[in-house]
């Protein structure tokens, strides 16, 4: 029998959050053996019938002592706080540079994620081995969370708001994706798997978009005979014999339901949400190319993301995922400073993933610290284009 | 054992005090028998009978609670869900967790030791307000009939930490029902946790100074602060869903303009703290076995107060340490993670005390000591685990694992339970005028501890590999766990049931006991076991210090 002692180790940040795990173990090993040992070795001199311990002099108060044992457990507390918020902020907060961006969405009980070329698939990520990866997360309804245990992330999927989670994958492999936070009948259902691909074989999956890519991985279980083990591990007995379903009982039921597991989407990303942005007629109020004499009715979008958005006096706000998110939903929550409140919100009237295209497309403008992705022309006649401070 | 099992039916000459024959105990007028009507219990104001009221209550839901946590642990027993559907463990899980809870852990230790040991303890005749403590336990059964109700009619299937919007928008179980439940049941909480602080404030024996006072009352004390200021926060929270459940106002759920985050602020507000509600008493009664049973006074007990009076200061604190990947801001995190770092503190200067005690002691293994050992050892490993959950990288992996299953029943379980039950044999001969089967009671003592660490422990490595909590079924490569924690279990469920039935054999059959078996220090030893009505013949006057132990004079049970 397989009996696992260590969780796999498939990430960038694994090794720090597992070396602090392990000097946690010592440092409680320390401790709790110490103490074991003492009780041990006290219960047995100071017996009830041993009367040969020399019970003379027995103190009841020493300051010495008290103050030790607070001072020396507590420097080592603060030492392993210290050296844990220093990994919590790499692990949180996404190293500068490029990322590769998907889009997730949680349900009950699936996850669905989006490539930005369009390609959608449900329960299973591809991601590209040794590129940073940095998931854009939201929920349909119930509160979720997105756990990759070789990756040692976690993060809460919550509805009306955008989380997000970066990672680096340094194996190629199938591992385990799991929703961590309770959320109904079919909870323990609501997983699959992240599987990790060389970057070149990634691309021609990206392209592809189907399933035939993952049998090009030996060795990772993908495409190979199903152990034993994985076939008890099924949702429904009924499915038992069969061979064409795949081993995970979640993926079957889900597949079943919905759309087919991988399904490759018309258009990428951004183009899917600048369709959405000419249809909900956004562009007429945002129009690129306001003048003085023609001033548009809403602030230009171009360069937006990751700019500071002046809201009021002396108050800004970092236009990220979230807040371009919120803009749409709650359009006064955060209203940029100088502008009537006049846009009608959109809360109910489009789906996350919708909003997820919509969010893609706005930051295929340009984020505000690249290059417009545009010609400049275009973007250079906005007249209110953000306070550029950072 | 080192003790020589004296004789039955003689007593040692060394021992000053009387046993009674079997039939003067049964003739002489004490409060078990003054009155045998059950009227004489149902509106009783003796805060010794209201405490064994309380007993037998807390009694039936931790039965309750434990026969769902026996499904659960049989459900798996193997990856797949085959013996329950998933809504039926939902309900399983959930319905454990708030039985266990509300019903079984918070009551536990101070409504019936404390209730039965505080004005002993203090030297008076009752709680300040007897009437009000009889009320307490009528508002709690009141509140409990709902909850039973509930799970009569289908249970509830949102976790007992009710995180929305799922539980106001989208379960369709008995939120309302339970929800009421616990809203009532708090209430039962703020009016113990009143009386007792104004018991310990206006009610001590003369010469009886706060320094003088047992760590158990103490502790009881701390505890009823924290009852009183956090109750009120759970009961908000708790009618703000019902609100939002019912009437559509939109508070939490994000579909009507609330934030769901807001509710995990509330409801960690009042939790957090309730953690030291269950946990705290269990210590103060730790503290009276230890001294006992090494004949000594605690070590360092001013510091084992500021420690005690810490905890429930401190424990306001920590909330957001159940949050740090909700989303919540990571610079809160690490505020959180640091005030979660102190407050072990006080934890760690208590079990250090414990230990410290024994040294030059005079150890008795009586069963309570027993208990009493196991829960400091259990305590050290769920307090250090604490530890892992309160680093804020390593927790981003364990929350929401089994790893967090297995701390929190380290701390509850293997803590609160094990105190409970020591106090329980403790002071069984002076609630019940017996003696329990000495033999017995370390056998299953060490049955519990046994069963406790084989359930429990294989979950530490569970989490670590990933296992998220409240899945009805798993992958394969965790079953060898699961069947090590279920094994663990039906140890665990023989070791709670012997001393349920010898306690039980003991009302009848029991050797009958010495007002003071354990030669003890304490008021409460010094009354007749049991008591009468009114608890004292003569007002005590306090004239020692707190465990004026001497180590030449030993212990000797009957």
């Amino acid at each position: 029998m397989n009996v696992p002692f260590f969780p796999e180790s498939a990430s960038t940040g694994a090794a720090e959050v597992d070396a602090i795990f392990f000097v946690l173990l010592g440092l409680g090993l320390l401790f709790s053996l110490g103490i074991a040992a003492l009780i041990t070795v006290f219960v047995i001199r100071y017996r009830h019938g041993n009367e040969n311990a020399d019970r003379s002099n027995p103190i009841n108060e020493n300051r010495i002592l008290e103050t030790g044992w607070i001072v020396i457990p507590l420097l080592m507390g603060l030492g392993v706080f210290v050296w844990a918020s220093f990994a919590y902020y790499r692990l949180e907060e996404p190293p500068p540079g490029e990322m590769h961006e998907v889009y997730a969405t949680g349900k009950q009980w699936m996850w669905k994620f989006q490539h930005p070329n369009g390609v959608r698939e449900i329960n299973t990520l591809h991601v590209p081995l040794g590129r940073r990866v940095r998931m854009n997360m939201s929920s349909e309804d119930v509160i979720h969370s997105f756990y990759v245990p070789a990756f040692r992330i976690k993060q809460d999927v919550l509805p009306g708001r955008t989380t997000t989670v970066w990672f680096e994958a340094t194996k190629t492999g199938r591992f385990r994706l799991f929703c961590a936070e309770f959320c109904g009948t079919e909870h323990s259902y609501m997983g699959g798997f992240v599987v990790v691909m060389d970057p070149a074989e990634y691309e021609a999956w990206l392209q592809t978009g189907d399933t035939a890519g993952r049998t090009t991985m030996p060795g990772t279980g993908v495409g190979e005979p199903v152990a034993p083990d994985d076939v008890r591990y099924r949702a429904d007995p009924q499915d038992a014999g069969r061979t064409d379903v795949s081993p995970e009982p979640w993926l079957l039921q889900n597949a079943d339901r919905e759309a087919p597991a991988v399904d490759r989407g018309p258009v990428s990303m951004a183009a899917a949400g600048a369709a959405l942005f000419e249809r909900l007629r956004c562009v007429s109020c945002h129009r690129p190319d306001s003048t003085a004499l023609y001033p548009a009715q809403g602030p230009s979008l171009y360069r937006l993301f990751g700019s500071r958005v002046q809201i009021g006096q002396d108050r800004f706000v970092l236009a990220d995922e979230q807040y371009l998110r919120e803009s749409i939903v709650y359009p006064y929550a955060k209203l940029v400073a100088g502008y009537p409140p006049i846009m009608p919100t959109f809360k109910g009237q489009l789906s996350e993933e919708e909003l997820n295209q919509l969010v893609a497309y706005l930051k295929s403008l340009g984020a505000h610290s690249s290059a417009p992705a545009r010609p400049v022309a275009l973007d250079s006649v906005a007249a209110a284009s953000p306070p550029p401070t950072r | 054992m080192a003790i020589p099992a004296p004789p039955s039916r003689t007593r040692r000459p060394d021992l000053p005090d009387t046993v009674l024959p079997d039939s003067a105990a049964r003739t002489r007028v004490h409060y078990l028998n003054d009155g045998r009507t059950l009227k004489s219990w149902l509106l009783t104001t003796d805060h010794k009978r209201i405490g064994l009221l309380y007993l037998v209550s807390i009694t039936v839901f931790f039965a309750i609670g434990g026969v769902f946590a026996t499904m659960m642990r049989m459900e798996l027993l193997t990856p797949l869900g085959d013996l329950f559907t998933s809504d039926v463990y939902n309900r399983l899980f959930t319905m454990h967790g708030i039985v266990m809870v509300w019903f079984f852990l918070i009551p536990s230790i101070p409504t019936t030791l404390g209730n039965f040991l505080l004005p002993l303890m203090l030297g008076a005749r009752d709680l300040a307000f007897p009437r009000l403590n009889l009320a307490s336990w009528y508002v709690f059964m009141f509140g409990a009939l709902f909850t039973l109700a509930a799970v009569v009619l289908g249970g509830v299937d949102t976790g007992w930490t009710f995180y929305t919007p799922y539980s106001s928008t989208f379960s369709t179980s008995r939120v309302f029902l339970v929800t009421l439940g616990i809203f009532i049941v708090g209430f039962s909480s703020i009016m113990t946790g009143l009386n007792f602080i104004v018991t310990v404030h206006t009610m001590r024996a003369p010469g009886l100074t706060w320094l003088r006072l047992p760590l158990f009352v103490w502790t009881t004390y701390a505890t009823s602060l924290i009852m009183v200021l956090a109750t009120p926060i759970l009961a908000l929270t708790l009618l703000m869903l019902v609100v939002e459940r019912l009437f559509g106002v939109g508070i939490f759920d994000p579909a009507l303009g609330g934030d769901p985050i807001l509710f995990q602020h509330f409801f960690w507000f009042y939790s957090h703290p309730a953690v030291y509600i269950m946990v705290l008493p269990g210590m103060g009664v730790v503290s009276e076995l230890v001294a006992c049973f090494s004949r000594k006074r605690i070590f360092g007990y001013t510091w084992v107060v500021a420690a005690t009076l810490g905890i429930a200061v401190f424990g306001f604190l920590v909330w957001g340490h159940h949050m740090f990947v909700s989303g919540q801001s990571i610079y809160a995190g690490m505020v959180f993670s640091l005030l979660s770092f102190l407050v072990a503190i006080p934890s760690a200067i208590k079990v250090f005390n414990w230990t410290a005690t024994l040294h030059k002691g005079h150890i008795y293994l009586k069963t309570p000591m027993i208990y009493a050992l196991g829960f400091i050892g259990l305590f050290t490993i769920g307090g250090l685990t604490g530890l892992f959950l309160a680093s804020l990288a390593v927790d981003v992996h364990l929350h929401d694992t089994y790893f967090v299953v297995a701390h929190f029943h380290y701390i509850m379980v293997g803590g609160t339970m094990m105190a409970y039950l020591g106090g329980l044999h403790f002071w069984w001969p002076k609630i019940t005028g017996r003696m329990y089967p000495e033999k017995m009671g370390v056998f299953s003592a060490l049955t519990v501890f046994l069963g406790f660490n084989l359930t429990f422990f294989p979950q530490f490595i569970l989490g670590y590999l990933g296992m998220p909590r409240r899945y009805h079924q798993y992958p394969a490569e965790f079953e060898v766990y699961h069947v090590l924690s279920t094994a663990g279990a039906s140890i665990l469920a023989v070791g709670y049931l012997l001393p349920f039935l010898y306690l039980l054999w003991s009302l009848r059959y029991g050797k009958p006991a010495p007002d003071n078996p354990w030669r003890a220090t304490g008021l409460e030893w010094k009354t007749p076991s049991p008591p009468p009505k009114h608890n004292f013949d003569t007002p005590p006057v306090v004239v020692e210090e707190v465990y004026d132990y001497e180590l030449d004079e030993h212990t000797d049970a009957v």
